[in-house]
């Protein structure tokens, strides 16, 4: 999937040729990407998470396996009620935009690209 | 008649120094000025007159070598006389020793990077003046690098955290802001680095960063490193000035360069404003006998001395305040507990410990946040009965870091101060998150430098840290046990309280046995 750009390549002033390669590029990363997971509104968790991912991982095994081991470490989330207690969404700048989970869906049906930023809040 | 030899003219000061400085410099006959100079135009900057450079030195190499060695000899008097008396007892706790490890792994290192950097403008500034005082800052950048090290190396002798600073610097994921923020600088061009390090840095923010260090050396018993703050300030007079006397320079030497140096501002202001994130939370929560808030360092060297002071003076060049300080004065409300709250949750990787803050500590805080305290205390008093039930709060992943300042993303929106902020930018095709406006702001002018940032997580997930476990990574960082986590029933801890005779003191097998009287080595 190829992402609209924001930005145009500013000037550059430089001695020389200068153009370097992203650090963080997903082909460093083979057939995986970076997602971010997002609990907007609970200042428990410092900061977003960040995983490495299959984008093929459906949300049912993204949830055992990447979310709950995660997030358990705040006393106050409950797994056992499931990912239906949160509304899911994926965050642009400012703007929030729904989606819809189930648990066959994969990450790259959710449109979760690399460096994507997947939110929830409590539902 | 016999004619008596003149006697040898003495020059006056004034002449003497001109002999020595600005004498030495000469007109080019068989190259050009831009073969002897390569990096003065590539930036847009335009230098008409490289003799109306005033240098804040005025001192010649034999007088500033004279002043600096008695200098040194005191601090040197001071640091012996502490190691003998093992004065480190005195101090008011061993967590205190937390913000000088922050201190000697962050910031030590960044005075010889400033030393590498002033040498390089020592050779390729076009004029004598500039040349010269680039290279007496050169000299107090490396010798401030020095003093350093050995002012804390005494507390390498009994206390984690202090023996692999240098490593740790490159390495580990909290110190990637302090380096990557002056690696920035020195990968800028000459002009550049005078505005980011000699003027932003040096000027704007630097009593932010040496006072709260320094006064909290003094309030908590460490004579050394007050005695090395002292030291330290007639150089760090003079760099201010140095950094004043380059934006004017450069102000005044054409107007073209008002644009540039305006964004320079507007950059680097922000880049050392989240820098100093670090110094908040040490300011507000490593300090066991506190001295004054974030809140209140910030409004007054910040807000009184350069919002009201400094930049109503630079506006009658065409300059204004740098963008986003707005923000920044709204965050002083916040900053140091989402800050402290991060190298909380993340203290297992670190070179530091962290404790929750005690009820007297927060009661300070209180005090000192009145508006906005509540909301963390409530945050610190979940994480008590998380601890009560036989929690610690240790993040069990890794967290987003914004690609310009690196820090983890936990700071908030200006009007909802209990939502992180989340920014993305997408260029050539690919996503780049940051905490703040301000962060996104610098990228999208300087896209393909920040691509470039080697980001500890995002390094981490391509193996390029020791290895996919934590235990791979924190050797590779350089950790040793107790360097890091929970202060309470640490190494450090349980030394401090053995060595000072607490029934508290638990034996392990970690305490040096008479380390009050021996040391380790």
């Amino acid at each position: 999937m190829t992402l609209q750009d924001t930005i145009a390549r500013p000037e550059i002033k430089s001695i020389g040729e200068y153009n370097p390669a992203s650090r963080s590029a997903q082909e460093l990363y083979g057939d995986d990407i970076l997602m971010h997971v997002w609990w907007k509104g609970n200042p428990w968790f410092v900061a977003a998470a960040t995983f490495r991912v299959s984008p093929q991982m459906t949300f049912a095994d993204f949830w055992t396996g990447v979310f709950v081991p995660y997030h358990e470490e705040d006393p106050d989330f409950d797994a056992g009620k499931g990912w239906e207690q949160f509304d899911w969404f994926l965050a642009v700048n400012r703007d929030a935009v729904p989606v819809g989970v189930s648990s066959e869906t994969t990450l790259a049906d959710l449109g979760v690209t690399h460096k994507a930023v997947l939110g929830f809040t409590a539902a | 008649m016999t004619i008596a030899p003149k006697a040898p003219r003495k020059l006056s000061m004034k002449d003497r120094y001109s002999a020595l400085t600005r004498d030495l410099d000469w007109e080019p006959s068989y190259v050009s000025k831009e073969q002897i100079y390569p990096l003065t135009t590539f930036e847009g900057i335009t230098i008409h007159d490289w003799s109306k450079w005033e240098d804040p030195f005025r001192l010649t190499v034999d007088a500033y070598t004279k002043y600096q060695a008695e200098k040194d000899k005191r601090l040197y008097a001071v640091l012996d006389g502490f190691a003998q008396s093992q004065g480190h007892l005195s101090l008011t706790d061993a967590s205190y020793l937390n913000a000088m490890k922050l201190f000697i792994q962050g910031i030590a290192p960044n005075e010889y990077n400033a030393h590498r950097n002033f040498a390089m403008l020592a050779r390729h500034l076009e004029g004598g003046g500039p040349r010269f005082a680039a290279l007496c800052q050169c000299l107090d950048e490396m010798r401030h690098a020095q003093t350093e090290i050995h002012t804390l190396s005494n507390y390498n002798k009994y206390y984690g955290g202090f023996h692999n600073f240098s490593q740790q610097h490159d390495r580990v994921w909290y110190l990637s802001v302090p380096k990557s923020f002056f690696e920035d600088a020195l990968s800028a061009g000459p002009f550049e680095w005078l505005i980011a390090i000699g003027f932003s840095f040096e000027y704007l923010l630097t009593n932010l960063l040496f006072v709260p260090f320094m006064s909290g050396a003094s309030f908590n018993g460490d004579l050394p490193t007050m005695t090395f703050g002292f030291s330290a300030q007639s150089d760090e007079s003079r760099h201010m000035t140095l950094g004043l006397e380059a934006i004017k320079f450069l102000l005044e030497q054409d107007e073209k360069n008002v644009p540039i140096v305006q964004y320079w501002l507007d950059k680097w202001f922000w880049r050392g404003y989240r820098l100093l994130a670090l110094v908040a939370q040490m300011l507000d929560y490593m300090l066991p006998r506190e001295f004054m808030s974030w809140k209140e360092a910030f409004e007054l060297y910040f807000e009184e001395q350069m919002m009201k002071g400094l930049f109503e003076d630079l506006a009658y060049y065409g300059i204004r305040p740098p963008l986003h300080v707005d923000k920044a004065i709204q965050e002083k409300e916040h900053v140091s507990h989402q800050a402290y709250w991060i190298l909380y949750q993340f203290s297992h990787a670190a070179a530091f410990t962290t404790s929750v803050p005690t009820a007297q500590h927060m009661d300070w805080l209180e005090e000192q946040y009145p508006e906005t305290f509540p909301t963390y205390r409530k945050l610190w008093e979940k994480e008590q009965r998380n601890i009560d039930n036989g929690g610690r709060h240790f993040i069990r992943g890794l967290p987003q870091l914004c690609q310009v300042c690196q820090i983890p993303m936990g700071f908030t929106e200006a009007d909802d101060p209990f939502v992180q902020a989340q920014r993305e930018s997408i260029f050539e095709g690919e996503r780049y998150n940051f905490c703040s406006d301000g962060c996104q702001y610098i990228f999208e002018h300087e896209p393909v430098k920040f691509r470039r940032a080697w980001l500890p997580v995002h390094q981490i997930y391509q193996g390029n840290c020791g290895g996919p476990t934590l235990p791979d990574v924190l050797n590779w960082y350089g950790l040793e046990p107790g360097d890091g986590g929970e202060y309470l029933g640490s190494i450090d801890h349980q030394n401090w309280l053995k060595w000072h005779g607490d029934p508290a003191h638990v034996e392990n097998d970690h305490a040096p046995a008479a380390a009050g009287a021996e040391g380790g080595q």
